[in-house]
């Protein structure tokens, strides 16, 4: 039996095919690359050549519309995966923000001009202010602050550099109760200073998420089928009493969807 | 029947090393050997055809503010590319020129830069926007070693007192005296105080061409002059 790949390799390169006929045998002949259709027996109708033709015929059709109409269009959408369905934030957002806000922050000069015997610093993160055009639940504006500050490598470092971190009640609770708490041990800010006298932060961890969205169409009479987001997700360290920003990082990207909102 | 490759005129010996010129192959199986082709084609239209349509279905991935895309182009709000590079475009002269304006390197103490009000003139564009490129610019002045050098970049005081208060304990007796961070974050003087603000304005010409003038400027608090401006125009046509 042919293989399907041979069928396609004499159907597609014999598209210049001469025919002629050697007694018994219908031979194809196209250039240097030949197909050769061979009858042997006689039992073929006329209704199973018709058939025959017509199969022949999808199969190269459907290669080679399918061909012309694809290629064009992967050539010109590869390598730039710029379009979506949505440009709404992800969670994979956030995680590529902490990260690199966590590489940024690791080689500030902040980081870097102090060690163990630096005036110690008590930093309480803050939640997240959110001001772009997309929602984000309570729980992840504090997931995306407490994520930069209570990775392991990230606690390991501060230690080092005499900087405490803590955590106000509520948020630690919150965290908890969504399972994403980052660290069991870390300190929460207490109910009364009873509990706690030495709790008073001197710095806060903030993050602020802001974005330009656009939106446009071909056709200006046309609704806006293209839809783009610019997203900063920032990140400061603030000292409460001065107000002075110590250090500040951010990670930013953009984001196009097409299509109406039906599609 | 027998289906048989030649080149040059002679036969050819497909992939199993078989002589094909007088084997038989069956109708049935030929007639299925095209449908599987048939098949195959039409798989390969529609796979292929999709990559047209891929990019709607698929996760859409982030990339640099600074590429610009079609929606740019085609859209009449002012172009976020521009946004981006005038902001840089603004942290860049500050930074350039701050060691060239006297009244702030010649302090007796150091300067303090706060952030300031956004003029929005533009019609068709919101002042959230600006608000991001007013942040990205507060961001490279806070980064900037030289402008750190001569001035303090403060944060709003509105925001700052609401951390205060967010990480005072939950239940704070303020008549307790071991209570000693402050309730209020510091005040400036104005004398002492820059403000940084922006400027942006809008002008439509004919049906399609807008122009956009960008400014930003810091400003003494006190005296209202002006120690440092930086623009920027753009004229975009959808």
């Amino acid at each position: 039996m042919l293989l399907a790949w041979e069928v396609v390799e004499i159907a597609t390169s014999c598209t210049n095919a001469v025919s002629r006929r050697e007694g018994s045998r219908r031979v194809h002949v196209c250039g240097t690359r030949a197909a050769r259709i061979e009858r042997v027996g006689r039992g073929s109708t006329t209704r199973s050549k018709g058939l025959f033709l017509i199969l022949r015929t999808i199969s190269m059709l459907a290669l080679c519309v399918g061909m012309s109409a694809a290629l064009p269009s992967c050539a010109s959408s590869s390598g730039r995966n710029d379009s979506g369905r949505s440009t709404r934030l992800r969670a994979g957002d956030i995680e590529l923000a902490v990260a690199e806000v966590k590489l940024d922050l690791a080689e500030s000069s902040f980081i870097t001009s102090r060690d163990k015997a630096s005036t110690k610093v008590r930093l309480v993160p803050s939640e997240m202010e959110n001001l772009s055009s997309d929602r984000m639940s309570r729980i992840d504006r504090w997931s995306a602050v407490s994520r930069v500050l209570f990775d392991p490598s990230m606690q390991q470092l501060l230690a080092t550099k005499n900087v405490d971190l803590f955590m106000p009640r509520d948020a630690a609770l919150l965290l908890t109760r969504f399972g994403t708490e980052s660290d069991r041990d870390a300190r929460v800010a207490p109910i009364s200073i009873d509990e706690s006298p030495d709790f008073s932060p001197t710095h806060t961890f903030a993050g602020k998420i802001l974005s330009i969205t656009r939106a446009a169409s071909q056709d200006a009479n046309a609704p806006a089928d293209q839809r783009q987001e610019v997203v900063r997700v920032e990140y400061s360290i603030i000292e409460l009493a001065s107000r002075k920003v110590e250090w500040s990082g951010a990670h930013e990207f953009k984001r196009t969807a097409s299509g109406l909102l039906i599609d | 029947m027998a289906m048989v490759c030649i080149r040059d005129g002679r036969p050819e010996n497909s992939r199993s090393g078989l002589d094909l010129q007088d084997s038989r192959v069956s109708h049935t199986k030929r007639v299925r050997a095209l449908l599987l082709a048939a098949t195959l084609g039409s798989v390969a239209f529609m796979g292929l055809a999709a990559c047209q349509q891929a990019p709607r279905g698929d996760s859409g991935g982030q990339m640099d503010p600074f590429e610009r895309t079609r929606v740019d182009a085609r859209s009449p709000q002012a172009d976020t590319v521009n946004l981006y590079e005038f902001s840089d475009r603004v942290g860049e002269a500050l930074a350039n020129r701050i060691a060239d304006i006297d009244e702030l390197t010649t302090r007796s103490s150091k300067a303090v830069i706060e952030l300031g009000s956004i003029k929005n003139d533009s019609p068709s564009t919101p002042s959230s926007d600006f608000s991001l490129i007013q942040r990205r610019v507060f961001t490279k002045l806070v980064n900037s070693n030289v402008v750190r050098k001569h001035a303090d970049i403060v944060e709003r005081r509105s925001r700052v007192d609401r951390d205060i208060q967010d990480t005072r304990p939950s239940e704070p007796d303020l008549l307790d005296e071991r209570l000693t961070n402050p309730d209020q974050s510091a005040v400036y003087d104005l004398d002492a105080t820059y403000i940084l603000t922006g400027t942006f304005g809008e002008i439509s010409r004919g049906r399609d061409q807008k122009n956009y003038y960008f400014e930003m400027a810091l400003t003494h608090a006190k005296s209202r002059r002006i120690v440092f401006v930086e623009t920027f125009d753009s004229k975009q046509k959808p």
